[in-house]
């Protein structure tokens, strides 16, 4: 070991690189490969590369029940950081499987690989949390943003072919609806005026060509405000869940375990 | 465990010192995309030599870094002409590339001797920038449907399709061969000139219906004009970039 501490990460993964190479036997493989990955949750490094180690990682070959669970452990929590949840979800399945844990940091981890996924799951937990402490019941705010739908679609969409703009001001773009109504007034009256002169080519194509267009114009814009409100609601709900999360996580960290 | 690791790298270090090549190594950390690794093993061989060079321009060329490849493919250029598959997939590489003159500096560079599928993709490169230069029989019979595509489009000319399209608007876009863009432009073009004819009519040309209609009915009629221009542009743009796909996928 005098020797790996006297190069740096780059060289030390390559001389662990170089025996994995050299092994001829699977156990070997995995030990060295988990060498690897400690090397680098040592100097505090989860990133891309890690996870690709992890991958690496044939799970059938590692025999010890303790390096196994705590990999698996090191794998959930690297997965979850590098946005690979199906991952997560996966190691989390084999942790499950190796080793029941009641556990509240497990508890804790499984709320954030699936909070946006598995609400039941996530509600479970939460729940037996509460009961050790009330911290835990805020990140039930996450089941919220999942379940968060705005309802009656619809009813704007017809709102707004009724009166012009009254949809899209009820999404609460109401600058945005108000400009449409003036904007389908003016239209009208325009095209009521050129009757009333006799243009009446001018009028068929102001009305076809531009009053069309305005009006269906004005209720797709009802249809994309509607969902730009939806999604505006989930980011400020999720804002707020994240704080909440990062002050559980203060209270209760999750830590990564030697391999 | 320990012992037995630590005894490894020893041997490891040893072997380092002589800077041994170990081909079958290398490819082990290219086929596990292993960068820090591949780049830190490169680095450790001390030895200056052709080989070194044409490892590491393997190495850039697989991490898609072009000056890396460039400097180290010129220090080992016979090595890496040796190596086909390797010559095969940089003029795929640069043939894709957006960088005109590496693309100019690599084709130009290499050595007319070179296996078929460089000298096809070399050929290929030639013919995307001027496809009058070769006839269709002299590409194979998977390529020439592309070939040809890419030819018919490349002799217009974005001018001719802005000079038809100022005569009879949308006629340019027939030119560039857009059936269906025409009718739709001829047709508009006309109904903003019969609204504007009829507003002129009835109001008089100082009205201000009548401004809004002509200027409406300019402004579409000159887009019509470069819109048609570009139309050639960009379908040549489209079928050279089809030509270049084809051609890789092809030889590669």
């Amino acid at each position: 070991m005098v020797l790996l501490s006297q190069n740096t990460l780059s060289d030390s993964l390559l001389y662990y690189e170089y025996a994995y190479y050299k092994s001829n036997n699977d156990t070997s493989k995995q030990k060295i490969l988990l060498k690897k990955i400690d090397l680098y949750l040592t100097k505090n490094i989860t990133h891309r590369e890690v996870f690709n180690e992890i991958k690496r990682v044939n799970l059938n070959y590692l025999y010890d029940k303790k390096i196994k669970t705590n990999f698996l452990w090191n794998a959930i929590t690297i997965s979850y950081l590098n946005n690979e949840t199906d991952n997560a979800r996966y190691f989390l399945a084999e942790y499950s499987n190796l080793k029941p844990d009641s556990s509240m940091a497990f508890n804790l981890l499984s709320i954030l690989v699936n909070k946006y996924t598995d609400t039941s799951d996530v509600n479970k937990r939460i729940k037996y949390l509460s009961g050790i402490d009330t911290v835990f019941k805020g990140l039930n705010c996450f089941c919220d943003i999942v379940n968060y739908n705005r309802k009656h679609l619809n009813f704007y969409l017809i709102s707004s072919a009724i009166i012009p703009g009254s949809g899209t001001a009820m999404n609460g773009y109401i600058l945005e609806g108000v400009l449409s109504l003036a904007i389908m007034a003016g239209s009208v009256y325009g095209i009521i005026k050129l009757v009333q002169y006799g243009l009446y080519i001018n009028a068929v194509l102001w009305s076809t060509g531009v009053g069309l267009k305005f009006y269906t114009g004005n209720i797709k814009l009802t249809e994309q405000t509607f969902y730009k409100a939806e999604i505006n609601k989930k980011n400020k709900l999720t804002i707020i869940c994240e704080l909440k999360l990062k002050n559980v996580l203060n209270k209760y960290p999750i830590t990564l375990k030697a391999l | 465990m320990k012992r037995s690791l630590n005894s490894f790298f020893l041997t490891f270090c040893i072997a380092f010192s002589f800077a041994q090549i170990d081909v079958k190594f290398i490819d082990h950390l290219a086929t596990n995309n292993l960068i820090n690794e591949h780049t830190s093993y490169l680095n450790s061989l001390t030895t200056i030599s052709d080989s070194v060079y044409y490892f590491k321009a393997k190495f850039n060329l697989k991490y898609a870094n072009d000056s890396g490849f460039m400097d180290n493919y010129a220090k080992s250029k016979l090595l890496c002409q040796k190596d086909t598959l390797l010559i095969n997939q940089a003029s795929a590489y640069f043939l894709n590339n957006n960088n005109k003159l590496v693309i100019q500096t690599w084709f130009n560079g290499l050595n007319e001797n070179t296996n078929t599928g460089c000298l096809g993709l070399t050929m290929a490169y030639k013919a995307s920038l001027d496809p009058n230069l070769y006839t269709k029989e002299t590409f194979p019979f998977e390529l020439q449907r592309s070939y040809l595509k890419y030819k018919r489009v490349y002799n217009k000319k974005p001018v001719a399709a802005a000079f038809f399209s100022a005569i009879i608007p949308g006629s340019g876009k027939l030119y560039a061969g857009k059936t269906k863009t025409f009718f739709l432009t001829f047709l508009l073009n006309a109904a903003y000139a019969a609204q504007t004819m009829e507003s002129t009519k009835k109001l008089g040309i100082k009205n201000p219906l009548s401004i809004i209609n002509a200027t409406a009915f300019t402004v579409f009629y000159l887009s019509n004009i470069y819109g048609s221009y570009k139309a050639v542009i960009d379908l040549r743009k489209e079928r050279k970039k089809q030509f270049i796909t084809d051609a890789t996928n092809f030889y590669n």
